[in-house]
């Protein structure tokens, strides 16, 4: 298990922090729904009472450590035994190791979502065109295939995902071409799986 | 079908009207030259003193020469048609052997450069794949993600007559899923272009 | 054939088919053990097939499912005549076939377990690869709207088909208050406490998790970073001049007609840079100049100090030269001396007697003080190693447990396959058995042939002595009225034998076709045509029945 020193000290911050059970259950339920991308379910300035400083500190370190065991891809047994080598007690481990497996596939998610990609094609649209009469031609030879390809992207400015489309046109044979290359990329995917 | 050209037109090539075949076939040879480099003014002027009339006339008739080319190839005249047309026109058999020549030489050349003159958004080119599977990202270190990474290259056209297109490389993602789909959807489009509806619509277009 | 019943029995029995204890053979199997038997083998073989397992009590239900089912198991690639009518009216050889068919093509679960049991990094993601790409060619497409975040939940596996939430790795400062640290001022703490936002709000929404996880964007000298900017400005602005320059150059040689004005510039743009020149030379020699003041003045403050310091010591040189100039008073400043000086003896002898044991003391102190914390740190190691240790062990005894599950959910599986050794037997045993059938078919035929062979010699003997005896008879004849009765009577007796034997052949001939027929008719009694007659008949009724009511509901509705 890779968890450093530093995140250990810091939890065991909280294994000693004064806070009563039911703080500590909704700061938990909070922080897992940040990291899976959900809303807060209580408002943090309701659990605050006298010690604001303390909540804030708990909160970041929950949402680190829970973000840490995620990235590491780690299951519960093994959450449980690094939260008892630091003396969490046993009700305190229950909650978090609870909500921990009911929200790790979609923490993982919102983990696997941060990176850098190219645009991700998600569906394709096509017309066939034939031209009747064009300014400079009377009459073409055969249909002209107008492609589209939906792609969809991060708009990093605006700070959410944007379809994008990619329009181009080709000739019956170049879309004979196109296809056949995809058809050789489905079929070395469909090799992988029957060998 | 018949040719019908503007009076102005008709007007500038009338002065190869009363000329011998050579003189036509210089006049030609001096079109073919406009075609591949553009006007050259002094030959026009060396041609309009021979011919003893003004320099603009000369130039005149070989524009006008080109834009008889450019308007047959555009309705796609077949020799008949053009030989009719070029008749009607007011040239006589002779001239018109040469003119015939002459379009028949350049009609596919010139067909060509109209055709790709209509294509006005980007073109397919050529696509390249590879297949990869992400294992691990900073932020996620276990993970299975197969993509398949496309490298999609197209033709773009630039202005102007020059047909020196220039080629854009546009990176693409999928997953398998996507792909299969992607894949059958343009294959429909290219089984629904070869259904009896579509033939039977290009059919109708052409004749 | 009872081997290949036993075989089929006892695989229907391990994909749970009800088939009661006291079934030995195919001909017991009635029209509602064979429907269930054959769909649990089709669901067997392909699980997406869904039929209930007992025969409904419609006739035309019945129909139906079994013409799909008939349907399906030709779809498997069974060659033979299959349709309703083989499986509601059932006749044992048939039914034998198709089951043979069925039980062949079931499923083999042996060879998925042995792959499982690869574990290892590499086996394990290639494993993992497979049967995501699987997943994801099996599943059908979805418009990208509807997933959640861009993935797809598919029970196994989570499937990520659209990278369209997918932002970039960016981390971003943020203050996480630190109660564990001593020295925190107040001030501070009350910012904690009343105006530091929580640490979702105090960066963007996707940014948190990278700014809690990774300190990117943190330079722990701000000094450096700042540096290296002025460098590059600098490198650049003087990158800019010298391009400047160069065109201002270029500008000059090109274009002849340069207009007076530009010439004119171009001088003033010339005596300027030589003032710049000579700016700059006058500030290096005013810098040198600047340098050497400064050195001076700091040697004459060096100077001035020295200076002081002689002027001091002067002093008290001579004011302890007046003292000493007293001879009273140089005795007294000696005798004051030496009894400083015996004081010091003394006590320093004191201070050792003192001084010793303490120090010894000490040392020992400190050299058990070294002991325990070697102990300590000894025991301590130890702890460590223990904690190691256990945290290794509950990881064997979880994969452990985990091999344990898996090779008990094997075991299971294999436990079912246990007749694999009985299949074996029986198949040994038949072998046996049709070795010594064919020993004995041997024999058979050996015996026949020399039978054959007896019977071949016997008839030439038989010729011989007959054209041996007629000879001698005729010869007889000629002479004798009673030889030739006898010859005649020989004659009659020679046909009347070839009769005799002729006759046993027929006789045996019609045996055997007699047999033939027998067999044929015993054959077609086993298909039980009558009574499947009856119950076609019977079922024909119903279904009339059936019908009528349909028909009847049918009017009274439209009514």
């Amino acid at each position: 298990m890779n968890i450093s020193e530093e995140l250990k000290t810091r939890l065991k911050f909280i294994s000693n922090c004064n806070i009563t059970e039911d703080v500590y259950k909704k700061l938990l339920e909070n922080t897992f729904a940040t990291l899976a991308g959900k809303s807060e379910t209580h408002s943090m300035s309701t659990l605050y009472n006298s010690k604001p400083d303390l909540l804030k500190q708990a909160h970041a370190i929950l949402l680190q450590a829970g973000a840490e065991f995620a990235r590491n891809n780690m299951n519960g047994d093994e959450v449980k035994a690094v939260l008892t080598e630091i003396n969490f007690n046993q009700n305190r481990t229950k909650l978090f190791v609870d909500l921990y497996e009911t929200n790790k596939d979609d923490v993982q998610v919102q983990l696997g979502n941060i990176g850098m990609h190219p645009p991700h094609i998600v569906d394709a649209d096509w017309k066939i065109d034939y031209i009747v009469k064009a300014s400079n031609l009377d009459q073409s030879e055969g249909p002209i295939f107008r492609i589209s390809l939906v792609s969809s992207k991060y708009d990093e400015c605006d700070n959410e995902r944007k379809l994008e489309r990619i329009n181009f046109s080709c000739n019956s044979q170049e879309l004979q071409d196109l296809v056949y290359k995809l058809k050789d990329a489905v079929r070395h995917c469909q090799r992988l799986t029957t060998e | 079908m018949l040719l019908s050209l503007r009076n102005d037109h008709k007007e500038h090539l009338s002065l190869l009207f009363s000329h011998s075949p050579q003189v036509i076939v210089d006049f030609c040879k001096l079109a073919i030259d406009f075609l591949q480099n553009g006007p050259n003014f002094k030959l026009y002027g060396s041609a309009s003193q021979k011919l003893e009339v003004q320099p603009e006339d000369v130039q005149n008739c070989v524009y006008g020469l080109v834009n008889l080319l450019l308007e047959s190839c555009k309705h796609k005249l077949n020799d008949v048609d053009f030989r009719d047309s070029i008749l009607t026109i007011g040239f006589s058999q002779e001239q018109q052997a040469i003119l015939s020549k002459f379009y028949l030489s350049k009609r596919k050349d010139v067909t060509d450069i109209l055709s790709k003159l209509s294509v006005d958004e980007p073109h397919y080119h050529d696509l390249n794949w590879r297949f990869e599977v992400q294992v691990a990202s900073r932020s996620l270190l276990q993970q299975v993600t197969p993509l398949i990474t496309m490298d999609l290259v197209l033709t773009e056209p630039t202005d102007g007559i020059e047909t020196k297109s220039g080629t854009k490389h546009v990176l693409l993602q999928t997953d398998p899923c996507n792909l299969v789909h992607m894949t059958e959807t343009l294959e429909n489009a290219l089984i629904e272009s070869r259904s009896r509806h579509s033939r039977r619509i290009q059919r109708a277009f052409n004749n | 054939m009872e081997e290949v019943d036993n075989i089929i029995i006892d695989s229907l029995r391990n994909l749970s088919c009800n088939i009661d204890e006291d079934v030995q053979s195919l001909k017991q199997f009635t029209t509602e053990i064979v429907y269930s038997s054959m769909v649990f083998c089709l669901q067997a073989i392909n699980p997406d097939i869904h039929f209930v397992h007992s025969l409904p009590q419609s006739m035309s239900l019945r129909l139906k499912n079994a013409t799909t089912i008939a349907e399906h198991i030709k779809e498997l690639g069974y060659r033979g005549d299959m349709g309703y009518q083989t499986i509601l009216y059932c006749n044992e050889i048939e039914i034998r076939r198709v089951l043979m068919f069925l039980v062949e093509r079931l499923p083999r679960e042996v060879h998925k377990s042995t792959v499982s049991t690869e574990l290892g990094y590499v086996p394990k993601l290639v494993k993992k690869i497979d049967e995501s790409v699987r997943l994801n060619l099996e599943k059908p497409w979805v418009p990208s709207e509807f997933l959640k975040f861009g993935s797809r939940d598919c029970k196994k596996m989570v499937l990520k088909q659209d990278f369209g939430y997918g932002h970039n790795l960016q981390s971003e400062i943020i203050q996480i208050p630190d109660l564990q640290k001593q020295d925190c001022v107040e001030s501070l703490k009350q910012y904690w406490v009343h105006y530091l936002p929580e640490v979702t709000k105090q960066c963007l929404k996707q940014n948190v998790v990278p700014s809690l996880l990774y300190r990117d964007s943190e330079f722990t000298d701000l000094a450096f970073s700042t540096k290296v900017e002025n460098v590059e400005t600098n490198s650049l602005v003087n990158n800019i001049e010298i391009s400047n320059a160069n065109l201002v150059k270029h500008n000059g040689t090109t274009v002849p007609e340069l207009s007076i004005f530009e010439i004119e510039i171009n001088k003033i743009r010339c005596a300027i840079e030589e003032n710049k020149h000579k700016y700059e030379e006058l500030q290096i020699s005013y810098n040198n100049l600047d340098k050497q003041l400064a050195q001076i003045t700091d040697e004459r403050h060096k100077k001035e100090a020295a200076l002081k310091e002689s002027l001091t010591k002067i002093k008290t040189r001579s004011k302890t030269l007046a003292v000493l100039q007293n001879k009273e008073n140089l005795i007294k400043l000696k005798n004051l001396v030496d009894n400083g000086n015996k004081r010091l003896v003394e006590l320093a002898n004191h201070w050792n007697d003192i001084q010793s044991p303490l120090l010894q003391e000490y040392q020992e102190l400190q050299e058990q003080l070294k002991t325990r914390k070697s102990k300590i740190r000894d025991e301590e190691q130890k702890l460590q190693n223990l904690k190691d240790k256990k945290i290794s062990l509950k990881k064997e005894l979880s994969e452990k447990e985990k091999l344990e599950q898996q090779l008990a959910t094997e075991y299971e599986k294999l436990n079912k396959n246990t007749n694999r050794s009985a299949y074996t037997r029986r198949i040994l045993e038949i072998i046996a058995n049709i070795k010594k059938q064919s020993e004995e078919i041997q024999k058979i035929l050996i015996d026949t042939k020399i039978v054959q062979k007896d019977i071949n010699s016997l008839n030439g003997q038989l010729d011989r002595s007959f054209t041996l005896s007629d000879e001698l008879i005729f010869r007889d004849a000629k002479r004798d009225a009673m030889a030739r009765s006898a010859y005649k009577l020989l004659a009659t007796l020679h046909k009347d034998c070839g009769e005799v034997v002729q006759a046993v052949t027929t006789v045996g001939l019609v045996e055997r076709e007699s047999r033939n027929l027998q067999e044929q008719i015993d054959a077609e009694l086993c298909k039980e045509v009558t009574s499947k007659l009856e119950r076609l008949n019977n079922d024909i009724i119903e279904m009339k029945r059936e019908n009528a009511l349909l028909i009847n509901k049918l009017t009274e509705r439209t009514c």
